[in-house]
């Protein structure tokens, strides 16, 4: 968060000294057809009638946030229906038919959230939706809301379980069962179709003691938590799958004391499945092993998955080295080494179900993929994308500064290793009198947009002015340098055998500054596509003793 | 081989091909014309309900169908393109840096208007072809058209038109009030994870997916980054591929320094 807060800080810095347009009006349309957004210009904005106002579209000289709460200002629209709440404006709101208040949503009376007991079960939401949505869904289900629960976890353990059991009765002069709640089974003795009703808490319908034509099978169902469960031949529930037990499992309601490894995946004797651990009940496949019935603990972790993975030595998923359910790690679809190559693209990977998805971080680097195990026992690894915080880091003169993790993600070059060179507003330089230890460049090399000038505007930070002094005599033909002046740059302009090479030699070696910066400099793409110069023709610009540009002598 | 051997077997031969025609077209008679038939042959007649049912649910689910694609709207008006459909942006922003302004805050509400807005003139046309129907089988027809309603509801889309119908052949009168038509889908479930993305997006800035695969086995939730900034929300049910998908445009970081604070 602390980090957060200065970002945003050296944000503002950054665009005052940019210099960057910004929003001058708030339209309450533009013509891309987006509701309540600040433009450059009035000219962004939509014309016309708003059918739902009748009036014509306004434009407002000022942002949206500051504009009155009969415009733009933000503020907290409820849905009187559903009891939901959600941040925006007042204009969108009203015309969805909304109610709004001018105040956040933790202030609104009807946002604040409470404990809603529905039947045996607890949710966490407000007053309306307690009262008017549930009941609708659930009419037949006692409902209660407790405000004052403002606890999640406070009010999920207050649900009120509801005692289940065997709910004996005769229909049609046969008894029979059903499994279920007390109160269905009170329900039930109402209806005339049904005698002799009774209720048999924590019984399963195949107890003997019960005498119901409910028997015990060798079939099994998948129930609403996705565990594998017993079905009796009255196709009522019975305990958790488990093929070792013997007919006490079949009397009363019991947990499963089976384990056959984590989760129980792919599990033949047990069916107490666990989703979190990866596994989830459904009906058997080829290949698929089970004592009884046709359903399975299903192993949801990746092990088909043969693309890249972090979690094994190769960089690849292999038949042992695989992503477990949950899991999500990074990886990068640059085709060289450098995962910052031109158009390489950071991913978040995710392994769900035994599916891997891909999520790309940003086409240009602006967001890049941090991992990290959380559990070393399993490697386990949890990954996000994270905003790139590269827009300072030529601006840090210390490496102290530049290193702060905190505050950005660069990384220092000590100037030894680049000739001496540092960055400058005016760009590069290597004046041996400077203080400057080195420069400070982007950690994660970011990509610039191809469409626009960003490319030479953010890569100028690496662009370096050598002057050098050329004499030429009345009738000589060509320019000529001379060492023997004082501080003359003549290797600006020269090979390594001393030839004149117009600044070829000392353009390239400047190319590793250059690189670090982003997408700049001659470099192979994430496709691996070699970079290369192409045009050395305005490397030397000639100026008169002034500095002047286009002088001729 | 003797003459009259190869006379006979052609003679068979053509036999089989005239019952084999036949046989062809009255799989073809039977197959297009198998509503009436049945009827006729089981003197079983749709009741106004089942007829309107029948008559309506397909344009429902089209239509269903049609919105899933686009964030929840027929014409979707702020769009991106993506898989060849235009999504609405339900959460959108013009400028970098910032959070998205949610553009649909009622978005069950705006899905079941635009559903009943898109089979509205299907169902006045159903009734018409209804009242049309009974009329030709000598019932005296007295139709009157009422309000519409379409509510989202888990597992199911419930269609209600309170309409009145009243329907006599001699002494016997039916009367009709409402007509549902109900829809088995899941979009309610799926509209209201996509009102928690559109949340998160207009509070942080950025959902994270897995997060909703978690507390949902049920459930796929994908973010596909379109342009820089621009992603699309994928909300899949895994058991019938049913899905709901949006845009959203929220906390964008610009390509290099920016030179405009609006993109």
């Amino acid at each position: 968060m602390e980090r957060g807060k200065t970002l945003i800080l050296s944000i503002v810095v950054l665009l005052v000294l940019t210099g960057v347009a910004s929003a001058t009006v708030c339209c309450e349309k533009t013509t891309g057809g987006a509701w309540c957004q600040n433009a450059e210009s009035e000219s962004d904005c939509a014309t016309g009638i708003n059918p739902v106002t009748g009036a014509e579209y306004r434009t407002v000289e000022t942002l949206c946030d500051l504009t009155g709460s009969d415009f733009c200002k933000l503020g907290t629209c409820i849905d009187d229906e559903e009891g939901a709440c959600s941040s925006t404006a007042y204009l969108i709101c009203t015309a969805a038919k909304g109610t709004w208040k001018d105040a956040a949503e933790a202030d609104v009376e009807q946002c604040q959230l409470g404990c809603c007991l529905i039947g045996s079960q607890a949710s966490f939401i407000t007053e309306t939706r307690c009262l008017n949505v549930m009941s609708i869904l659930y009419p037949n289900v006692n409902i209660e809301y407790k405000s004052s629960i403002n606890n999640e976890l406070v009010c999920l353990a207050s649900a009120n379980l509801e005692d289940e059991g065997a709910c004996v009765y005769t229909s049609e002069s046969i008894v029979t069962c059903a499994f279920e709640t007390k109160e269905e089974c009170q329900t039930r003795a109402k209806n005339s179709a049904y005698s002799d009703v009774s209720f048999h808490k924590d019984y399963l319908c195949t107890a003997e003691d019960l005498k119901t034509n409910c028997a015990k099978t060798k079939e099994t169902a998948c129930d609403d938590s996705y565990n594998v469960r017993f079905v009796d031949s009255c196709g009522n529930f019975a305990n958790i799958y488990d093929s070792s037990v013997d007919d006490s499992y079949w009397t009363t309601v019991q947990s499963p004391d089976c384990s056959d490894g984590e989760g129980n995946k792919d599990s033949a004797t047990c069916g107490d499945c666990d989703y979190i651990s990866g596994s989830m009940c459904k009906e058997t496949e080829t290949g698929d092993t089970v004592d009884y019935g046709n359903y399975i603990c299903n192993d949801l972790d990746c092990n088909s998955y043969t693309g890249s993975y972090n979690g094994s030595d190769t960089g690849y998923a292999t038949g042992t080295d695989y992503p477990r359910h949950g899991e999500t790690w990074c990886a990068s679809d640059s085709l060289t080494s450098d995962k910052d190559a031109p158009g390489a693209t950071y991913y978040r990977l995710a392994c769900y179900n035994g599916e891997v998805t891909p999520e790309a971080c940003d086409s240009t680097r602006q967001k890049v993929c941090s991992e990290a195990i959380i559990d070393e026992t399993s490697d386990f690894r949890e990954a996000n994308c994270v905003t790139n915080i590269w827009q300072d880091c030529t601006f840090q003169n210390t490496s102290e500064d530049c290193l702060d993790t905190s505050l950005r993600d660069c990384v220092w070059l000590d100037k030894t290793e680049y000739n001496g060179y540092y960055f400058t507003e005016n760009g590069l330089k290597n004046e041996t009198s400077s203080t400057y230890e080195g420069m400070c460049v982007p950690l994660y090399k970011p990509g610039f947009s191809s469409t626009d000038d960003s490319t030479t505007d953010n890569c100028g930070y690496s662009s370096s002015i050598c002057y050098v002094k050329m004499e030429k005599g009345l009738t000589d033909k060509a320019w000529e340098c001379l060492n023997e002046w004082s501080n003359n740059n003549c290797s600006c302009i020269d090979d390594a055998d001393g030839n004149y090479d117009g600044g070829v030699t000392w353009a390239k070696s400047l190319n590793p500054i250059c690189t670090q910066l982003g997408d700049c400099g001659v470099k192979n793409n994430s496709n691996n596509f070699e970079g290369y110069y192409t045009d050395y023709s305005d490397l030397i610009i000639l100026t008169n003793r002034s500095g002047d540009e286009n002088a001729t002598a | 081989m003797k003459r009259g051997e190869f006379s006979d077997k052609r003679g068979q031969v053509t036999i089989f091909i005239i019952i084999a025609i036949i046989i062809v077209s009255l799989v073809l008679l039977i197959y297009s014309f198998y509503p009436q038939i049945k009827s006729t042959l089981t003197g079983q007649e749709k009741n106004p309900s089942e007829y309107i049912q029948t008559c309506i649910e397909e344009d429902i689910s089209d239509a269903v169908d049609t919105l899933s694609l686009q964030g929840g709207s027929i014409s979707p008006e702020n769009t991106v393109l993506y898989n060849n459909s235009n999504i609405e942006y339900l959460c959108y922003t013009t400028e970098y840096y910032r959070n998205c302004m949610i553009q649909q805050p009622l978005l069950k509400r705006h899905i079941e208007t635009e559903i009943k807005e898109e089979i509205s003139d299907e169902v006045d046309a159903c009734f018409s072809a209804m009242k049309e129907s009974y009329e030709k089988k000598g019932y005296t027809v007295k139709l009157k058209s009422g309000d519409k309603k379409v509510q989202l509801l888990p597992n199911r889309i419930i269609s209600t038109f309170n309409y009145s119908l009243s329907l006599t052949k001699g002494e016997s009168v039916e009367d009709y009030d409402s007509f549902n038509v109900i829809l088995n889908n899941n979009l309610y479930e799926l509209v209201a994870i996509a009102g928690s993305i559109i949340n998160w997006e207009a509070t942080y800035g950025d959902a994270d997916v897995t997060t909703y695969m978690t507390y949902y086995p049920e459930l796929k939730a994908e973010k596909k980054l379109i342009s820089s900034g621009n992603k699309v929300y994928v909300i899949t049910e895994r058991e019938t591929g049913n899905r709901f998908q949006f845009a959203s445009r929220s906390q964008v970081w610009p390509a290099g320094y920016p030179t405009s604070l609006i993109i």
